[in-house]
């Protein structure tokens, strides 16, 4: 699954860079180096997706900074720090700020190697999350403006008959909706419904 | 002679009614002199040196010198007998006792003991001072004078007339009271003093009795001493004469009969010497003794008084009261053997020891431990201060105690503190320095662990390569966790410093810090100045860190100012609350600036520009604000000076 993903890999010390660049390449990723921060804000692009691989302290702009920088134009990479200066401080604001993980210097290769993985997976879940919800929504969006409306209260659990009712229409008429409603977001199940409801926050869930 | 004193109205007669107009006419210095040249007994007027300065007929006639003879040579050169000449010579040199008997010579070389009464005169005008020598009781041969059966010759009658001026300048220009009484006590004659110093005028003087002028008391006395002086024929008393004005003076009072030519007593000459000032000085005298005694006995160091032997004459209150003794326990004993030195033999032998060259002049001083009531033992400044005499001898020896227990304490505490202060400091530099190791070391381990298990699981998947060089790999990789653990192992050891907090009063610290750099200020002429406004708030801090991170700050600005050889160095340290959450110290000098290329990484470890700088300090000082929530800054650097900043939050 690691097949010629794109690690970022940031640090100002060439013999670090050039190890671990040699150790990723062998784990057939794809590297891109980088020894400044600076030099990585200006080649990486809105579109990019990978994994960043970040010394914390370096001379100029610090991996902090560069967390922070990425993080207010929305880049949404996961970071994992590297760092020869291990102190809580810094870990805790890296983690805070969204760091995926914290690696003291200096460490296995397979440590790395498996703290890229996790995040690779984290971001692949993370991305058919989004492609589901994408795929919903786009469905959710062909219903007609009285389907959706059905539809939601409908998850919000109001029966057929009530619902009847609160519309006024027949029952008759609330069934048609709901089978085209189910047909349309290929749910197969009202349970199925009601979690497609949820994932694009058609409705709250509900507070235990 | 005495026919002319007879026509001054001067007889020996007891009945002084009947010359009494003529004294009160014509009171005159010659009258005295003629008196004193008459009288019967010999007279001898000596100067301060006892060179002779006057004597009377009487005496030429008793022992055969002539005034002119004698003038100005000692007393001892030919007056007295070579064998009296030692005596005469320690008597008159100085202050001659009261009364005294010399073996007098005449110039036939006979010599004849005459019992001398003396009386002391002071020139009011000159201060030089005059012994007269009387004898009222020596009986020479009665008869008429030589000088008189020689009154024709011209010579001697001149000499005669050189010998009263010289009197009658004696008389009247000698500071004591000079009376001519009769036996009744009445003024026949006074010279000018009594007149000049007490405001009567001579006419008011002359023809009262003596006895009017003194205070009640001295009247009683004067009615008391006066048969005695009848008898006897000389006198001395103490009386108040008092003034004109009412001004008391106390006179020292001498009397001296004149006997008549039947060797009756009928006049008195009668000096008297003012002495209130020198009461007064007694007086004054006895008052700061007393004053000296109160100091002595109340000042808390302890002070005696030794004889060069080393006997103890005296200790104050606060020395006694230290070893709870009492003057009579200790004044008399050799001073190694009281109590305040009982406790140690070696003490006792040391201080024998001193006392011994403070005899020969030394000046002695040493620090001992006493041991006082209740077992209290007090660390003493211990000296030992020879008095000398005029000729350079010890007379005296003063051995003083300073109790300086409390003074040591302080500097024990002073350098116990300085002591943690620098253990800290080299923790500190250890652990920045463990830490900048660290991260240092651990990009090449990095490296070197990332090659290697690379390398290892390259040839790992090729099946010829020899077991020793997977194995070797492996254990490089190993070893390279091995130094990396030892980094990090010397890291958490030195990181595990005190690192206790609590309130801090940062005011106080610099207060405390900056007695503490005094020395440090002096030596470098940089002044330092104040400007403190916490408002009574402290920051949650461990308060040796803090002090060590300002100490830092301020070592650098000295040595700033020193290295730019700047005269008037300045060095201001300024506290202020920042909207009630934090604390800012501002540490600014005048010195020459940091140079830019050095502010970017000023607080790196292994960054400096000294020669023998680590280019630890900032750095530790950075850890340690950090460590306390707080931050540091350069807040200012140009050609005029240096600003650091410090913030730390305030302690809730």
């Amino acid at each position: 699954m690691s097949d010629n993903a794109t690690i970022f890999l940031v640090d100002d010390n060439d013999a670090v860079r050039h190890a671990v660049r040699l150790f990723l390449e062998c784990r057939n990723f794809n590297v891109r180096e980088f020894a400044s921060a600076e030099s990585l804000l200006e080649s990486i692009r809105d579109g990019d997706s990978g994994v960043l691989v970040v010394d914390v302290r370096m001379n100029g702009m610090s991996g902090l900074e560069l967390q922070n920088k990425l993080n207010t134009r929305h880049i949404d990479l996961p970071i994992i720090f590297i760092t020869g200066h291990g102190n809580i401080q810094d870990s805790v604001s890296a983690l805070k700020a969204g760091a995926r993980d914290f690696i003291e210097k200096p460490f296995e290769n397979d440590v790395l190697l498996e703290s890229i993985n996790q995040a690779l997976q984290e971001e692949a879940s993370r991305k058919e999350m989004r492609a589901v919800k994408t795929s919903l929504t786009r469905r959710f969006e062909s219903l007609t403006p009285r389907e959706r409306e059905v539809m939601q209260y409908i998850a919000e659990g109001i029966s057929n008959k009530h619902l009847a009712e609160l519309l006024g229409v027949s029952s008759r008429t609330i069934e048609v909706h709901r089978s085209r409603i189910m047909a349309k977001m290929g749910a197969n199940s009202l349970p199925e419904l009601v979690r497609m409801a949820l994932s694009i926050n058609l409705i709250e869930p509900h507070q235990p | 002679m005495r026919h002319r004193a007879d026509d001054n109205g001067f007889s020996m007669n007891e009945d002084a009614s009947a010359i009494e107009p003529v004294s009160v006419e014509k009171p005159s210095t010659a009258s005295a002199f003629l008196l004193l040249q008459a009288i019967e007994f010999p007279v001898l007027v000596l100067k301060q040196d006892a060179r002779v300065a006057w004597l009377n007929a009487a005496y030429e006639r008793l022992f055969g010198f002539s005034a002119s003879e004698v003038q100005d040579s000692h007393l001892w050169e030919h007056l007295v007998t070579p064998e009296c000449a030692d005596f005469a010579r320690r008597n008159y040199r100085d202050c001659p006792e009261e009364r005294t008997l010399l073996d007098m010579q005449k110039k036939n070389g006979k010599p004849a003991g005459v019992r001398w009464t003396n009386h002391l005169i002071v020139d009011a005008h000159q201060g030089t001072r005059y012994t007269v020598l009387t004898a009222p009781g020596y009986a020479g041969p009665v008869g008429n004078s030589s000088i008189s059966t020689v009154a024709d010759d011209s010579q001697v009658q001149s000499a005669l007339q050189a010998s009263e001026v010289r009197f009658q300048t004696l008389f009247d220009s000698a500071a004591e009271f000079i009376f001519v009484i009769d036996s009744a006590g009445k003024i026949m004659l006074t010279n000018r003093a009594v007149a000049d110093q007490s405001g009567f005028s001579p006419d008011e003087i002359t023809g009262k009795n003596i006895k009017d002028f003194f205070s009640e008391e001295s009247k009683r006395l004067c009615d008391c001493n006066f048969p005695v002086l009848r008898e006897r024929g000389y006198n001395r008393a103490q009386v108040e004469f008092v003034c004109k004005d009412g001004r008391g003076l106390q006179m020292e009072c001498s009397a001296t009969a004149i006997p008549d030519s039947n060797g009756r007593f009928t006049s008195f000459l009668v000096i008297q010497r003012d002495v209130t000032e020198r009461q007064q000085a007694a007086k004054a005298l006895a008052d700061s003794e007393r004053r000296f005694r109160a100091i002595f006995n109340s000042t808390f160091q302890f002070i005696g008084l030794l004889t060069p032997e080393g006997i103890l004459l005296e200790a104050n209150q606060a020395a006694l009261d230290f070893v709870g003794a009492s003057n009579d326990d200790v004044v008399g004993k050799p001073f190694w053997d009281t109590p305040w030195w009982s406790a140690s033999a070696a003490e006792q032998d040391r201080l024998q020891a001193a006392i011994q060259k403070a005899a020969k002049g030394e000046l002695i001083r040493y620090e001992t431990e006493h041991v006082g009531v209740e077992g209290k033992v007090a660390a003493i400044d211990f000296s030992l201060k020879p008095v000398k005499n005029e000729l350079g001898e010890t007379v005296l020896i003063i051995p003083e105690g300073r109790d300086i227990t409390e003074r040591r304490r302080a500097e024990e505490a002073a350098r116990h503190h300085q002591r943690e202060s620098a253990h800290f400091m080299r923790l500190s530099i250890m652990g920045e320095m463990a830490a900048g190791m660290a991260h240092e070391l651990n990009q090449p381990l990095a490296a070197l662990i990332s090659y290697c298990g690379t390398a290892y699981s390259m040839l790992a998947d090729i099946q010829s390569v020899p077991a020793d060089l997977v194995d070797m790999l492996r254990r490089a990789k190993e070893q390279a966790h091995r130094a990396s653990d030892i980094i990090r192992h010397i890291r958490n050891f030195v990181a595990k410093g005190s690192t206790s907090t609590g309130p801090v009063d940062v005011d106080q610290v610099i207060v405390e810090m900056c007695s503490f750099l005094d020395w440090e200020l002096r030596n470098s002429k940089v002044s330092i100045n104040l400007d403190l406004d916490s408002q009574g708030r402290t920051v949650k801090a461990n308060a040796v860190q803090i002090e060590q991170v300002l100490l830092n700050l301020i070592r650098n600005s000295l040595e700033a100012i020193h290295s730019a050889r700047i005269s008037s160095g300045q060095l201001t340290l300024k506290t202020r609350l920042l909207k009630g959450r934090s604390i800012r110290v501002m540490i600014t000098d005048n010195g020459p600036g940091i140079d830019v290329n050095m502010c970017g990484r000023l607080f790196e470890p292994f960054h400096t520009n000294k020669e023998t700088g680590m280019g630890m300090g900032l750095s530790i000082s950075r850890s340690i604000i950090q460590a306390h929530q707080g931050k540091i800054l350069l807040s200012k650097s140009d050609r005029n000076g240096t600003t650091f900043c410090i913030e730390l939050p305030v302690f809730d």
